[in-house]
């Protein structure tokens, strides 16, 4: 069983204190979503949590490891990371770009096999990406964009997936099938789904757990329903919000 | 669908290998004197002195030999170059490498020093450019693209005047040979057995990185977060790309357009995978020059023109034609 553990994370950008002394354990099949306004460093955090950030002190552990002390190659089976843009130099195919999430598989002298391009063809079907293998990734629109990158996350099949923005460019299919069915998959399987998240009625529907960031360094994590509530929300936003029930959930409207 | 496209690479690599061939057949038959292909392959079978045989064995082949090497060497550094720095702008020339060997080539010509000492001179001053760079991008272990790309291209105006600067003050009996050298030329190679292997290990060294490379154009915390330690591989880009370009730029001056434009040419034609765009992008740049050292030496002969010039009247309209292609 996988666990990301902080323990006494505390992250700056410039003046912004992201999360001050955070310790949280994300555990196995949970699903948690980061919510907080524009600014307060919630890809920060992300990035941190993939190791890809540097931060003030505190420790971030995988298993009962520090991240840091784990090697490249091996956190990059373990963690993927969704980013929230594309910005290739030189952008290939949608198969090459499919096909980079097995790099942290395979050796220096090894390239891709019979097996890993199967496991992309599942993963473009999966994605209504069948049939544009040959397509440059500059010719599609964001959305596809978006599914490929999805798709080399399902090939990089790493136990925690962090989703920055995960919805953003999809069609409303696409962002209850697609991250709906990623989440479910990943729940279902022991992983851990961790997700920067703009629209608090996805976080509530998709994810059991939420931390938010106040861009003060102050931070609540918990369970959705504990923190699902009008005056948490409306002063995370800084702006009024009132919930309704629908369908045994809460669902929240700004006022 | 993916076998066709592996296949399209090696396709492409086995174009690009018999036009190599074909190149080096031109350069060898072409010159002043003519020689017909039959004595060519005489003359290399007897090895006796004719006049055949030193044309072509003293003078035709090692000047090939050197502009193939060369073209290789630049166009795998632009390659490099253009991922090093995220940009389809940069070429071997863009740090200011070969800025600071036409400065100390210069300085050794005004001096009056013989061709040996200049050829050292000149890769004293690309090497001492090259650590000039490397050490002053690097600010606080920062050493981000924008950085390394600013930091090269202010040291390498600043070589630019240098070099202008020299110019002015240079007696007019030297000027023809200084233009001469910064514009490319082949006058003064010897064989060589280290140049190739240089040239032939480094392209065997990025092509084991070829995938990295794939992953770091894509953007450095993506590459990261697959797994690939992206300091110490650009790191190592930066080394083997300024040392090509300082091996190319001493042996032959700063010949022009085949660094930037040859990698382009070959992600218009083969995509952009690094596991094909490398050893592509070789060939055709040695391909490129071959032939241009070939027309340099007979189109106007006996007067030589600047390689340079040359690889420019191919270059641009074999490009733009290559780009009007893809655009459609």
């Amino acid at each position: 069983m996988t666990s990301l553990e902080t323990k006494q994370l505390t992250i700056e950008i410039g003046d912004v204190s992201v999360c001050r002394n955070l310790s949280v354990n994300f555990k196995s099949g949970e699903v948690w979503s980061v919510l907080g306004k524009n600014g307060v460093g919630k890809s920060t955090l992300l990035h941190s949590l993939a190791g890809l950030q540097h931060v003030a002190s505190g420790n971030i552990l995988l298993g009962d490891i520090p991240l840091k002390d784990i090697s490249l190659k091996k956190r990059a089976q373990t963690i993927g990371i969704l980013f929230q843009e594309q910005d290739p130099s030189f952008p290939g195919t949608v198969l090459e770009t499919t096909l980079t999430g097995r790099h942290p598989w395979l050796s220096l002298f090894e390239g891709e096999g019979e097996n890993d391009f199967e496991l992309a063809t599942q993963a473009l079907k999966q994605l209504d990406l069948d049939g544009m293998e040959q397509r440059a990734l500059g010719s599609l629109s964001g959305g596809e964009q978006r599914r490929v990158d999805i798709a080399a996350l399902l090939l990089q099949q790493p136990q925690i997936v962090l989703l920055d923005e995960p919805v953003n460019h999809l069609d409303l299919h696409y962002q209850i099938d697609v991250i709906g069915n990623l989440v479910e998959t990943w729940r279902n399987k022991g992983g851990i789904v961790i997700m920067v998240m703009h629209d608090v009625n996805l976080a509530m529907r998709f994810s059991d757990h939420l931390l938010l960031l106040f861009g003060n360094g102050e931070t609540y994590h918990g369970h959705t329903e504990d923190l699902a509530m009008e005056e948490v929300f409306s002063r995370l936003y800084g702006h009024p919000l009132r919930r309704y029930p629908a369908n045994g959930k809460h669902f929240f409207v700004p006022l | 669908m993916t076998v066709r496209s592996r296949f399209r690479g090696r396709l492409a690599l086995l174009l690009l290998l018999s036009a190599a061939v074909v190149s080096f057949y031109f350069a060898l038959t072409f010159g002043s004197a003519n020689t017909e292909w039959g004595a060519v392959l005489e003359t290399i079978k007897s090895g006796s002195a004719t006049f055949d045989h030193t044309i072509v064995m003293k003078l035709r082949l090692p000047r090939a030999a050197s502009a193939f090497v060369v073209g290789g060497m630049l166009a795998l550094a632009g390659a490099l170059m253009q991922v090093l720095l995220r940009n389809p702008l940069a070429d071997p020339y863009v740090l200011g490498i070969s800025g600071g060997a036409a400065v100390a080539a210069l300085l050794a010509m005004l001096l009056g020093w013989q061709s040996g000492l200049i050829s050292i001179a000149a890769a004293g001053g690309a090497m001492l450019s090259m650590i000039l760079v490397f050490t002053l991008a690097r600010g606080r272990g920062d050493w981000s693209s924008t950085r390394l790309l600013l930091t090269g291209v202010v040291l390498a105006s600043g070589w630019g005047a240098g070099i202008s600067f020299i110019l002015a003050v240079s007696p007019s009996s030297h000027l023809y040979s200084m233009l001469f050298w910064m514009m490319g030329d082949f006058s003064d190679s010897g064989p060589g057995y280290i140049r190739p292997i240089f040239l032939a290990s480094s392209l065997a060294t990025m092509m084991l990185f070829a995938r990295n490379l794939n992953l770091l154009s894509n953007g450095e915390l993506r590459a990261q977060s697959l797994g690939v330690n992206t300091l110490a591989l650009r790191i190592g880009i930066y080394l083997v790309a300024s040392l090509l370009t300082a091996i190319a730029v001493t042996l032959a001056g700063t010949i022009g357009f085949v660094g930037l434009v040859v990698p382009h040419m070959v992600r218009l034609i083969v995509g952009s995978d690094h596991r094909i765009v490398l050893p592509a992008a070789t060939l055709l740049g040695g391909t490129l020059l071959v032939f241009a050292e070939t027309i340099a030496r007979t189109i106007l002969a006996p007067r030589m023109l600047p390689v340079g010039v040359i690889t420019a009247f191919i270059g641009v309209p074999l490009f733009l034609y290559l780009l009007r292609r893809r655009a459609k």
